[in-house]
């Protein structure tokens, strides 16, 4: 990804040429160059084994278009396959209440009992209880994340990503090259970013829990927009010290009192 | 979707394939992966014997696959190269007596378009045991395979003036490399290109690793 380009650019240089490859922006000595100079950084980041898909190219995810700014490009580790079970996302607060992280394993353990793949961004708090559930269910989970492969954030999430990566399915849309000579404080544009994604790649995204200006609003927002299901806990309705869940009721996300409330709003296998 | 070119970094993958070689494929299948997944499911039931008709279930998947995949090519393939090209599918591993005998990768070519040129230009002498059904030290080499080819020059007139060789599954190459001897000794200087739904992919590469005979 090229300095100044955003996936929003990105997408709307895809969008005005329907027949565009990535490569065909820039000559195909520096595609080359660039694509030599990814796989050597992702060596030495340990990532020796990884595939990428392309738009157009055989076995990119349909669904993914359906993202206002669809990526044209992703890395992925592990079992590709997973990412065409029927899959939901778990999403929330980094920091969440005892209660809330709980809550996360159980949707978690309801969804592998109901043979959907778990889906969630590897960060800490909620997503880091929905994985480890999900695996200690013996189910299958993805990872969205919001760095490149071969690097971590939250650190405490390393191994977890590790064992995800060679077991599961990790996913990244983070540009490579370009990630490794950004300013620190510009790479946590990546992580709403990869929001979006991870709502195209599920049939819904189910929120346990998430403060007022929290990232996880983002993929609320995308789901509704990509025509994908809201699920919003009931639990979330009663914190006094948030107004987003109703906002987004109005709007068409479902609310939760009980985990049937979910399969009933999902198509029937 | 878009054929992806075999270039310099993947044609490591499949040995038997020559820095010259010109190949493309749709999709990546994975190894040691049974029928997981939307395009290994699409290639078990592309390779469903037809011995096996009645003795088990799911023959109608086969046509439907076929059916796909010349859909998937139609929608993939220049339609101007098509105007010119001769589609040679490469011959399946049982030879036509056989009861195993499938000429899938023939009816995938023909159901691409109407009217084009579609040859069985290289048979199959005698049957073998199928590539992707034999143990990795019993594939056939190339020259075992050309030894087992034989070009039909009753069907040789025209000439091709661009040639596609289609195949299910590129794995080492080592089939598309016979063929592409014979078609390449036959019809001098005419382009070549290989021509695939996909390629195998070894999510782990020390596992099932395609060991030369040497080893």
């Amino acid at each position: 990804m090229q300095q100044g380009a955003t996936f929003k650019t990105l997408a709307e240089k895809f969008a005005a040429d329907k027949t565009a490859l990535p490569s065909d922006f820039v000559s195909p000595t520096e595609a080359d160059e660039a694509a030599t100079s990814v796989i050597e950084k992702l060596h030495k980041s340990g990532v020796y084994q990884f595939g990428v898909r392309i738009n157009k190219a055989g076995d990119y995810p349909a669904k993914l278009r359906d993202a206002k700014h669809p990526v044209e490009l992703l890395y992925y580790q592990g079992t590709w396959e997973l990412s065409e079970m029927r899959g939901l996302a778990v999403v929330g607060s980094r920091k969440p209440s005892g209660e809330g992280a709980k809550r996360a394993g159980r949707l978690a353990r309801e969804l592998v009992a109901r043979g959907f793949s778990v889906v969630s961004g590897l960060a800490a708090g909620i997503d880091k209880a929905a994985h480890t559930a999900a695996l200690e269910a013996g189910g299958r989970t993805i990872a969205v994340i919001g760095t490149p492969l071969g690097e971590n954030y939250p650190k405490e999430n390393v191994d977890l990503q590790a064992h995800i990566a060679k077991e599961h399915l990790l996913v990244s849309q983070v540009p490579v090259l370009r990630y490794a000579v950004q300013p620190f404080q510009h790479k946590r544009y990546y992580f709403p970013e990869r929001n979006a994604t991870m709502s195209a790649l599920t049939e819904g995204t189910i929120i346990v829990e998430a403060g007022e200006t929290s990232g996880t609003l983002t993929q609320a927002r995308a789901a509704l927009y990509q025509g994908r299901k809201l699920f919003i806990l009931e639990s979330c309705f009663n914190n006094p010290a948030i107004t987003w869940p109703a906002r987004f009721e109005k709007e068409g996300a479902i609310r939760v009192r009980d985990p049937e409330d979910i399969w009933q709003a999902l198509r029937p296998e | 979707m878009s054929f992806t070119e075999v270039d310099d970094l993947i044609r490591v993958d499949h040995n038997a394939l020559e820095a010259g070689d010109n190949c493309l494929f749709l999709r990546e299948y994975k190894a040691n992966a049974g029928y997981e997944g939307e395009t290994n499911s699409l290639i078990w039931n592309l390779k469903k014997k037809p011995s096996e008709r009645t003795t088990k279930g799911g023959w109608h998947h086969k046509g439907r696959a076929i059916n796909q995949v010349s859909r998937e090519l139609a929608g993939a393939l220049n339609p101007e190269w098509l105007d010119h090209a001769t589609l040679v599918p490469i011959p399946g591993s049982k030879a036509v007596d056989h009861p195993d005998y499938d000429d899938r990768m023939e009816q995938i070519c023909r159901g691409i378009r109407p009217n084009l040129d579609v040859r069985g230009l290289v048979k199959q002498t005698s049957s073998t045991e199928a590539s992707h059904a034999a143990g990795d030290g019993n594939r056939a080499s190339v020259e075992e395979l050309l030894a087992n080819y034989q070009l039909d020059e009753t069907l040789t007139d025209p000439a091709p003036s661009g040639i596609g060789i289609f195949d299910d599954v590129l794995t080492v190459g080592r089939h598309f490399r016979a063929m592409h001897t014979i078609l390449s000794q036959r019809f001098p200087g005419v382009p070549i290109t290989g021509i695939f739904i996909a390629r195998t992919i070894h999510p782990n590469p020390f596992e099932d690793i395609d060991l030369p005979d040497w080893t």
